[in-house]
């Protein structure tokens, strides 16, 4: 690759999309891609292979695993490549997944990692050894977090809840991105049946304006006294709902906070949870 | 060589373009701690009692010594790992200088070393385990030799994860004694009878604890997997060797200090006295500390021995099936089972101070030969071997390093040596019969001998040799020396290797020779011996580079006629002028410069000296009609200077990028057999345009021209900034003969 060329694509941000489950590929690679050419970002798409510290690091370009993880990359990129994204691949090979994950964000200076999940089932080991990775990520990697519980690939329309300002620039990232191709988006904001709604209605409004949010979808004000109910009502007639998680700090209780878990378990359409990273970026 | 550095990029697999990426998870504390958890295991509880038993009080003295190499040769080894940052550590370092004949002596002799340290610390396991629960000690030993192997082949790493928390047990409890104890000094047991054997034994008692200093050689072996290993890898290396040190001589001060010389041989002393100075805590405290560093140095040297093969694997030094990996638990099985067993009977056969030595002297051996490697790849100057961390005096300090281990070895045991000697001669053999036919490893020590040694010797040859008449001279115009010291520095630089003259020309102008009367022959006499006694005062920095200064006043009308007559009569291969400016005395008009490019048959050169001399980034344009000038000013000057040295090549803007990979091709061409350079295609939409672009990057241009296109480029590149500007119009048909 030309210099020149190389460094106009590095002087774009980055997606890093960080692939784990081959049975979550293709919808991870086409919201992915959908993403980048919203956001005009460039999209690397990753795989982590673990090396066992008996073994030299550089020994990992032998393992059959990387073959294995080269081949789920290829497809990842052949999908992204169909709707219209150029992405690279890159198998990152680390002592531990969640030291590669962040590794890897470091050494592609990726503005947002994109990664999916499912909650572990009961006992199973593999479940509880992703969801720790997670939890690695989530709190060492320098960038903002988008965790995607995908139900399917259709993303035709989303519903936004907004309860403050922590999460909105990364939000409104998305929901823009996912706009210019096509996804239609409805705000909400559920307030307590006590406040005074023209104010909350009006807060609302400015928030959406400030964050360029405002023309993209209508905007409603929800009352109630629990707000996962309310919401989850909501979203049952979108194909996707965009959730934001807690700051970092109030890590101990659950990955993304009690709300956006209850969220994430309960949807029955895709779940975008959204963590804004505060340090340094 | 072209494999060996870079490690920053990711590399790109065999087809489909996905990028293989090693993540470098290890940042400076990390890495401290590897170090320090590495060194401070079983050796600073185990060997106390059986070093001041043999030097007495002095031991402090053999870890002091023992400290300073592991100093010496850890700066090496942060300079070679920073050069080329790999997996592989000490073995690649020397097998890419020395070959793969000393890489593989290395390769082997690391796996034995770390083979004995594990046998080391399994046997000081059991000594200590053997205190609290009155197992023998060599079963226990195999015992928790087994366990590890065990666990190894699992790929677990929990001895690994459990690393910090040991570290930081063993550190609590260090202090605790270190704190306690030195309320109990009786610095009269220390001072009374402190050196009773002499220094021999303090030396040969630094070969005996050496083993304590191997573990930061594990960061080095680390260096693909630290962050901005420029940085962090000279910090983490000295860092951890400084702390570990300071930390030995404390506690062997104590523990001298604490009882009497013959009350301290024993390999649980640092307990014993524990348990003197705390009571049962105190003995608690350490016995549990000194069983867990023990089993976590065994686990880590266990683990290590088994990623050398993986190195040497990748050479073709050792057999494919080695480095099998197993299908399941995905850790190399066979270099495990092996390192196990052959650990095993180690911890059978020997002793704990042998196999302390035997540890030491391949670990000495390694790290001498890391301080070697240093020398050999920075004089080599190969492009690849780029270091972010420098060793300071080289090459005084690898020096120091490699004889300060070579000095240890010489006072080991004849078993000892025996021993490594069966080891290097397993080795050689294992390579002629096997590994020799099929490796295409070469090491970087031919172009050491080309560069660090052949040619120095050849430059040093031809300063002593050069005749008189064959001296090159460079005709430099000068009007007042001492605030010209730019281009006579220059010019000393360019003819000072081959002993050659600096001519400085100060044209003492009249009208008509014939008509100086008495008083004007008087007049110019004395401006002559002014004008020699100012060219002596900075004559003492030009010999510095070889060159003798020679002052010439010619008597003309101008000062065109003075500098051609002057350069031919000497035959100088270089004519070397001012830039041109105001009209002043000392500085050509632009006509002057002109009729120099049109009428001088010698090289020209013309100096801008705005920028610092000597240069420490020269940027040099050659050109197709230059004469071959440029090339050999720059690489001189660069090579006199130490300087960073670019060539560069003028592209008009848009170039494609295949045609800029030909220039840059063709530069690389000219530059020939010129050490250390870096070349650049610079685009831009005239060649006066490209120069000045470079001037925002460097302390000096060394642009080439043809004839007759002085002046122009002159004008054009007139405001450089604070960079010095070299125009260099070489003359047709006169191969400038430089050494570079």
């Amino acid at each position: 690759m030309a210099v020149a060329e190389e460094q106009t694509r590095r002087e774009k941000p980055a997606i890093l999309l960080g692939i784990a489950n081959p049975a979550m590929v293709e919808p991870l690679a086409i919201l992915a891609a959908r993403l980048a050419k919203g956001a005009d970002h460039r999209l690397v798409v990753s795989h982590m292979v673990s090396i066992p510290p008996q073994m030299d690091l550089a020994a990992a370009r032998e393992l059959p695993e990387v073959s294995r993880a080269s081949a789920l990359l290829r497809y990842a990129v052949r999908v992204a490549s169909r709707r219209g994204v150029q992405a690279e691949a890159v198998v990152e090979a680390a002592r531990d997944p969640h030291q590669g994950l962040v590794s890897a964000v470091e050494s592609q200076d990726a503005r947002l990692l994109l990664v999916g999940y499912a909650k572990p089932d009961g006992e199973d080991p593999e479940g509880h050894r992703l969801e720790n990775v997670m939890r690695g990520v989530a709190e060492e990697a320098r960038c903002d977090l988008v965790v995607a519980k995908l139900q399917s690939d259709a993303f035709d329309s989303v519903y936004v809840p907004i309860a403050d300002e922590t999460n909105l620039p990364l939000t409104s990232l998305l929901v823009r991105s996912l706009a210019e191709t096509g996804t239609r988006a409805r705000f909400g904001r559920v307030a307590s049946p006590d406040v005074d709604r023209e104010e909350a209605s009006r807060e609302l409004k400015d928030l959406l304006r400030k964050y360029q949010l405002s023309g993209l979808g209508p905007a409603e004000l929800l009352v109630g006294k629990d707000p996962t109910t309310k919401i989850l009502e909501r979203a049952r007639a979108h194909h996707g709902l965009i959730v934001g998680a807690r700051p970092r700090a109030s890590l101990a209780s659950g990955l993304f906070g009690d709300r956006s878990e209850r969220l994430a378990d309960q949807a029955e359409c895709s779940v975008l949870v959204v963590r804004s990273h505060h340090r340094g970026r | 060589m072209a494999d060996q550095v870079n490690t920053e990029n990711p590399e790109r697999a065999a087809g489909g373009g996905v990028q293989i990426e090693l993540a470098k998870g290890l940042g400076l504390f990390e890495a401290l701690a590897i170090g320090v958890g590495t060194m401070i295991g079983a050796g600073v509880f185990v060997l106390p009692g059986v070093i001041i038993g043999k030097t007495g009080p002095a031991a402090v003295l053999s870890f002091f010594f023992g400290g300073v190499i592991a100093l010496l040769t850890a700066m090496a080894a942060a300079e070679v790992a920073t050069g080329m940052p790999k997996s592989g550590g000490g073995y690649y370092f020397i097998s890419r200088a020395l070959g793969p004949l000393w890489g593989d002596i290395i390769g082997w002799g690391s796996w034995f070393g770390l083979i004995f340290a594990s046998a080391f610390y399994m046997v000081g396991f059991g000594e200590y385990l053997h205190t609290v629960t009155g197992i023998p000690t060599k079963v226990s030993a195999m015992a928790m030799t087994g366990l590890l192997v065990v666990l190894n082949l699992l790929g677990s790493n929990v001895a690994g994860k459990a690393q910090n928390l040991i570290v930081a047990v063993l550190l609590g409890v260090i202090v605790l004694f270190i704190g306690r104890g030195s309320f109990s000094l009786d610095t009269e047991l220390v001072t009374s009878d402190f050196m009773p054997f002499g220094w021999g034994s303090v030396v040969a008692g630094t070969a005996m604890i050496f083993v304590t200093y191997c573990g930061y050689g594990e960061i080095a072996s680390m260096a693909e997997e630290i962050k901005k290993p420029g940085r962090n890898l000279p910090k983490a290396l000295l860092g951890s060797v400084i702390f570990v040190t300071a930390l030995y001589c404390v506690i062997m001060f104590i523990c001298s200090a604490l009882r009497p010389r013959e009350g301290l041989q024993s390999a649980t002393v640092v307990a014993d006295l524990a348990g003197d100075l705390m009571g049962g805590f105190g003995r608690t405290a350490i016995l549990v500390g000194a069983i867990l560093a023990t089993v976590s140095s065994a686990n880590a040297s266990i683990m290590s021995a088994s990623r050398i093969s993986f190195a040497m694997g990748r050479d073709r030094l050792v057999w494919d099936w080695l480095n099998r990996v197993h299908p399941r638990f995905r850790v190399p099985d066979r270099a495990i089972w092996i390192t196990g067993a052959l650990t095993a009977g180690v911890v059978l056969l020997g002793d704990i101070e042998l196999l302390a030595e035997a540890a030491g002297l391949l670990h000495l051996l390694l790290y001498g030969l890391i301080s070697v490697a240093c020398i050999i790849l920075r004089g080599a100057k190969r492009e690849a071997y780029k270091p972010q961390f420098k060793t300071p005096l080289y090459p005084i300090v690898p020096l120091l390093g490699a004889a300060g281990c070579g000095l240890v070895i010489g006072f080991m045991s004849p078993m000892t040596l025996l021993m490594g000697i069966i080891i290097i001669a397993f080795a050689c053999g294992h390579y002629y019969l096997w590994g020799k036919r099929r490796t295409d490893l070469k090491g970087a020590w031919p172009y050491f001998l080309r560069h660090g040694m052949l040619e120095p010797a050849l430059d040093q040859v031809e300063r002593w040799g050069a005749e008189a008449d064959e001296r090159p001279t460079v005709a430099v115009a000068v009007a007042h020396p001492e605030r010209q010291r730019a281009r006579l520095r220059i010019a000393a630089a360019l003819v000072g290797p081959a002993r050659g003259r600096v001519l400085a020309v100060n044209v003492y102008r009249t009208e008509v020779w014939a008509s100086m009367e008495e008083k004007q022959l008087e007049e110019y006499y004395s401006v002559v011996q002014e004008r020699e006694a100012a060219l002596e005062e900075v004559a003492d920095s030009l010999r510095g580079y070889g060159a003798e200064a020679v002052s010439l006043v010619p008597v003309t009308a101008s000062l065109f006629y003075g500098l051609v007559t002057s350069a031919q009569a000497s035959h100088a291969a270089l004519a070397m002028v001012g830039w041109p400016g105001e009209q002043r005395a000392d500085q050509p008009a632009v006509d002057l410069v002109g009729s120099l490019d049109e009428h001088l048959r010698t090289h020209l050169l013309v100096l801008r000296e705005t920028g610092a001399v000597p240069a420490q980034r020269i940027v040099a344009f050659p050109r197709e009609n230059d004469g071959d000038l440029v090339i050999p000013v720059a690489a001189r000057l660069a090579n006199e200077w130490h300087a960073e040295l670019t060539f560069a090549a003028w592209v008009p803007s848009g170039t494609g990028a295949e045609a800029i990979i030909d220039v840059e091709e063709e530069l690389e061409r000219r530059a020939g057999d010129v050490a250390r350079y870096g070349v650049r295609a610079v685009e831009a939409a005239t060649y006066a345009d490209a120069i000045l672009s470079e001037a925002h990057l460097a302390d000096m241009i060394v642009a080439g021209c043809g004839m007759g296109e002085v002046s122009s480029l002159i004008d054009d590149v007139g405001d450089a900034g604070e960079c010095s500007v070299v125009v260099a119009r070489g003359a047709p048909g006169q191969p400038l003969r430089m050494r570079v």
